[in-house]
Parts: structure tokens; C-alpha cells; sequence
């Protein structure tokens, strides 16, 4: 086809135009934003019911009928604690195949529903090698202003200092479809994540050797050193490495001896290339001794706590719940983060049990549930609001 | 769903809502003009689910009117199966000044009619949304010289509808001609 023909295509189509001529009105960005954040909200609701009919792959919170709204007494003068809810039992669950390492979702604390009917059980030592449980801790967690905070990352890992945007609390310094620094406050706790474009390294092929596996330990340990800006009583764990199509490099926070559901990963592409890397810029200060709950009046909590689904907290019609037996392996001392408000997080002592989750005979998860390692009396928790499982 | 991500979902809504707003009022046939504002709002709330999937460069725009015609496909089904129950057919509401003018060329738009639908949607891209034949490859999901192939063939075929070949006298049958000095009248 000549030029010639073409145009008159062209010239022939564009006069059809029905917009031709007419004026233009659109939908003003804020509108759509706020349309698809509302849209986001509620398929996230409806993804728990689904979670709820299929069976536990991801996540869910619980909620404890205990030390109802009995008026709270403290052993050491201080103020009951309060966790921002009612949840006081707090479960992770994952698939049985490798979690990802990126996000620094793994201590998110979930205040869905549970997914099934929860049977425990243990083998009868599992919980002696757990120590024994001294003076609770709790700390609170406050973190730099996010603009700050992100021109500081960002220099460290070279990324450019423009354009910067701020997204209310949020900020992304570098373009976001390029390489780029973002920060996102989450219940006062500031997460870092760090995307390396061009989109080579992302889709750079082949297998990590042994060889890169321990360059990039190397150099994980390396950034990590020059990432830090301070973290006061925090400190990081040895690295733990998964190795995959990526190889994830993750450091945990410890605090007082024990791991947190706080840390730093970095991912590095085959060649060994920086791909992405996530973290949290906190400080900690401690705000109240309480008086401890020991692993095995923990697992009596676990084993009295009532589960309860999203359906029937929000009074709708409850299915059948799936049965899951829970085979608890492990006891463990450690921190979560708990949002006490918005604005606000603190570091709690919990207990982990955790242990494999089958289903009719099958593993189909991993679940871990953090119990408060707080006694029931040092909580203020509220009236649970859902109808129990089962 | 992190900063990074929110962020560009705003980048999205502000290069693209007048892109996807204008694909789908061309395009709305028997639904009510009414509707644009739901399927644009449909469109990004399916990019939002997929953010992290949405290309960047040359081909993001043409990923984009790819899920919005997906949007728009959805509906239009959903409308006709919904026609279909109710029995009866909803009046467009899509008349426009422009529309008449641009239903005065007749011969244009019985070449356009006359054309099979993928053929028609090709060109509709390439002229009214400006899609060249390696984004056309993104919207319609086929390789870039299947999408260039295609345009070519569309073009011509509407072409030749639009301007059937001049008849040359000696190719016309004696039955064809008028008698005496053989002048065709």
C-alpha cells in the first residue's frame, strides 16, 4: 500500500471519529485513585471468604475470649497493655513452598479471620527446650520521618535523588517505573523497599552457583554495614539464604537476645546483580515490664483460644468450617510488632508454636501463631465480636 | 502492595484515564453513556491488581487499552445478556454532531461494515487510538508481524471496499455494451 492510500485510510477513519469534534471530559485521578482503593478494600474482604472456603494457604488472626472486659490488673503498677484490638493470638501460615523472602510481610500482623477449625497437637518434650519465661518486655517503636529517611537510602544505594514524591506519608524517591527508593509508614513503623530497573536484572536467566550464593552473602553483609544509620538496642541475626531462581539474603532485628518479625533482605539476581532489597528504619525504647506468661500456660492459652471467621464477625451465613490439624513442633521466644494504633507500634513478646498444618492427612501449610506472652490480666483486650468456629 | 506501587497506579491513572476514557466512549454501542465512567474506574482497578505486570515504555499504553477492552468486552456481554432477558434493545444515547458528520460518508462506513470485526477493531486502533502495529501486538495479544500483517491486509480490504476498481470497457461483455457505435450508456 502506497502513502497515498494510506492517508486517505487514515483521513477516511479519523473523520468517523465519534469523538471527533466533541469535547473531552475525564474522570479527575483522584476520583479514579480513591475508585480503585475502595475496590481494593473490598476484594481484599472477599478474598478472606475465599480463604475461608479453601482452605488455609495464607494468613489470618484470631481473637482470644479471655480476661473479658475484666477490669485490668497489673502486677508491676503499670497500665494494662493495650494491642490496638482484640487479637491476642496471632497466626501466620504459609504455603509449603519457600515464602518470599522480599516483601517483609512475615510479621505482618493479620486481623482477618481463621481460615479453618484448628486441632492441636504436640509432642509431648516439644516445648522444654523453649526457656523459661523471665519479665516481659514490651518496647515501643518510632521511626524518621520518611522524606529523611528515604534520601538516606536512596544515597546508599545510589539511587537518584529526583524526581521525589510524596504520597502523604508514603515516599518514592527516584521514578517509580525506574530504580527507586520507597517508604511507607505501616502503623508508625517506616519499611523501606529498594527496586533496581533497567528490567534486565529482572529478568536475568540461569542458575546461582554456590559461588555467587556466598558473593552475595558478602555483599548483603557489606550494604547491611552501610545501611546502618543507628538502630540503637537493635541488632541483626547471622544471614539466612534462600536459594532460588533469586538468592534472598535476610537479616532478622534482635532484640534482647531474640529475633523480631523486623529485618532487612536483599535479593540478587543469577549474575549476582542487586534486584531488590526491603527493610524497616525503627528505634525502639522500652515502655513497660509485665508480668510474663511461661511457653506451657502459653500453649493453654493457644489451645482455649476460640477462632473465629470473617463471615461470622460480619454476620453472615457461616459454611462448614474445614478441619486442620496442627502438628506443633516448635516453641520460640520472640518480638512482634503489634499496631497499637496508626500512628503507633510496639514490640511485644510472644511465644511461637509452630508446626505443620494438614488436611485429610496432608501437609498443605506451615502455620505459626504468636501467642502473647503477656498474662491475660496485663491485656486489655476488648469483647471479641465474631461467632466462634466449629 | 507497597508505595513504589501506589504510586505508579497514580502515574497510570494520570497518562492514561483520557486514553481509556476515549477508547471506550467510541465504543460503547448499545450501553449508556453513563456507563464510561464505571468501566474507566473497572479498567484501573484491574491494572491496580496487576500493577506490578504493566510494561513500561512503548508498551504500556497499548497494555493498558488492552485491559480496558477487556473492561468493555465484559460489559459488553454482561448487556447483552441482559438485552437478551429483557427482550428489548436500550436506545443509544451515543449521538453526537460529530457522529452525523462522520456518518455522512457513507462509503467509508459501508467499507467499515463491510469488513470482519478483528479487521475493523486493527484499523480503528491504529487510526482512532494511534496504536502502531508493535502495540497492537500488545492489545490483541499476537506477535508484532502477525499484528503488522493484519493491519496491512485491513487496510487494503477497506480500501477496496472503499474504491472498487474502475471497470475497464473492454473487460465488459457485448451484453454490457450498447449497441452502434459501441459507447456504453
Amino acid at each position: 500500500m502506497d502513502g497515498t492510500s494510506d492517508r486517505e485510510v487514515g483521513d477516511r477513519l479519523r473523520a468517523m471519529d465519534p469523538l471527533r469534534g466533541t469535547a473531552r471530559h475525564y474522570l479527575d485521578a483522584e476520583v479514579v485513585v480513591a475508585a480503585v482503593a475502595a475496590s481494593h478494600h473490598s476484594r481484599r474482604r472477599r478474598s478472606h471468604r475465599l480463604v475461608l472456603a479453601a482452605v488455609p494457604v495464607l494468613v489470618a488472626a484470631v481473637v482470644l475470649p479471655l480476661a473479658l472486659g475484666r477490669p485490668p490488673a497489673t502486677g508491676h503498677g503499670a497500665a494494662a497493655l493495650g494491642l490496638g484490638g482484640d487479637v491476642r493470638v496471632v497466626v501466620h501460615a504459609s504455603s509449603t513452598s519457600a515464602p518470599s523472602a522480599i516483601d517483609g510481610s512475615e510479621g505482618q500482623t493479620y486481623y482477618a479471620n481463621v481460615p479453618a477449625a484448628l486441632v492441636f497437637s504436640t509432642a509431648s518434650s516439644f516445648i522444654e527446650g523453649a526457656k523459661a519465661a523471665g519479665p516481659a518486655r514490651v518496647f515501643t517503636v518510632t521511626s524518621p520521618p520518611g522524606p529523611d529517611a528515604a534520601r538516606q537510602l536512596a544515597a546508599s544505594f545510589g539511587v537518584p535523588r529526583r524526581p521525589v514524591s510524596v504520597y502523604g506519608p508514603d515516599v518514592v524517591v527516584g521514578p517509580v517505573t525506574g530504580t527507586h527508593l520507597a517508604v511507607a509508614s505501616h502503623g508508625g513503623v517506616l519499611r523501606w523497599t529498594y527496586v533496581a530497573r533497567p528490567d534486565h536484572t529482572l529478568t536475568a536467566t540461569g542458575t546461582p552457583t554456590s559461588g555467587t550464593l556466598s558473593q552475595s552473602v558478602n555483599r548483603a553483609r557489606a550494604m547491611l554495614s552501610r545501611l546502618d544509620n543507628g538502630y540503637g538496642m537493635l541488632t541483626f541475626s547471622p544471614p539466612s539464604a534462600v536459594l532460588g531462581r533469586t538468592i534472598s539474603v535476610s537479616f532478622s532485628m534482635v532484640l534482647d537476645g531474640e529475633p523480631t518479625d523486623l529485618g532487612t533482605t536483599f535479593v540478587f539476581g543469577p549474575d549476582g546483580v542487586l534486584e531488590r532489597a526491603s527493610g524497616a528504619v525503627i528505634r525502639v525504647r522500652g515502655s513497660g515490664t509485665y508480668a510474663a506468661l511461661s511457653p506451657s500456660a502459653a500453649l493453654s492459652v493457644l489451645r482455649s483460644t476460640s477462632f473465629c471467621t470473617l463471615e461470622a464477625r460480619r454476620g453472615h451465613r457461616r459454611s462448614r468450617p474445614e478441619v486442620v490439624h496442627v502438628d506443633l513442633e516448635h516453641a520460640s521466644a520472640r518480638f512482634t510488632t503489634f499496631a497499637a494504633s496508626r500512628h503507633r507500634s510496639v514490640l511485644v513478646p510472644v511465644w511461637r508454636f509452630a508446626g505443620p498444618a494438614l488436611v485429610k492427612g496432608s501437609t498443605v501449610s506451615q502455620f505459626a501463631f504468636d501467642v502473647v506472652s503477656l498474662r491475660p490480666d496485663e491485656l486489655r483486650i476488648e469483647h471479641p465480636r465474631c461467632t466462634p468456629v466449629g | 502492595m507497597g508505595p513504589a506501587d501506589s504510586a505508579r497506579l497514580r502515574a497510570l491513572v494520570e497518562a492514561h484515564t483520557g486514553v481509556v476514557t476515549d477508547y471506550l466512549r467510541r465504543r460503547l454501542q448499545f450501553l449508556p453513556a453513563a456507563d464510561v465512567d464505571d468501566l474507566v474506574s473497572e479498567t484501573f482497578i484491574v491494572l491496580w491488581r496487576r500493577v506490578r505486570d504493566v510494561p513500561t515504555g512503548d508498551a504500556e499504553r497499548p497494555w493498558v487499552i488492552g485491559v480496558a477492552r477487556n473492561v468493555l468486552h465484559n460489559a459488553h456481554r454482561s448487556a447483552y445478556r441482559r438485552r437478551h432477558h429483557e427482550g428489548r434493545v436500550r436506545p443509544s444515547t451515543a449521538s453526537s454532531s460529530a457522529e452525523d458528520e462522520a456518518l455522512s460518508d457513507v462509503a467509508a462506513r459501508e467499507a467499515l461494515d463491510g469488513l470482519t470485526a478483528p479487521e475493523r477493531e486493527l484499523l480503528l486502533l491504529h487510526y482512532w487510538e494511534g496504536i502502531d502495529a508493535a502495540g497492537l501486538a500488545v492489545v490483541l495479544g499476537v506477535t508484532p508481524n502477525a499484528a503488522g500483517t493484519r493491519l496491512s491486509r485491513a487496510k487494503a480490504r477497506f480500501l477496496e471496499r472503499l474504491e472498487p476498481p474502475e471497470l475497464d470497457g473492454t473487460e465488459l461483455g457485448a451484453a454490457d455494451m450498447g449497441e452502434g457505435d459501441g459507447r456504453y450508456e
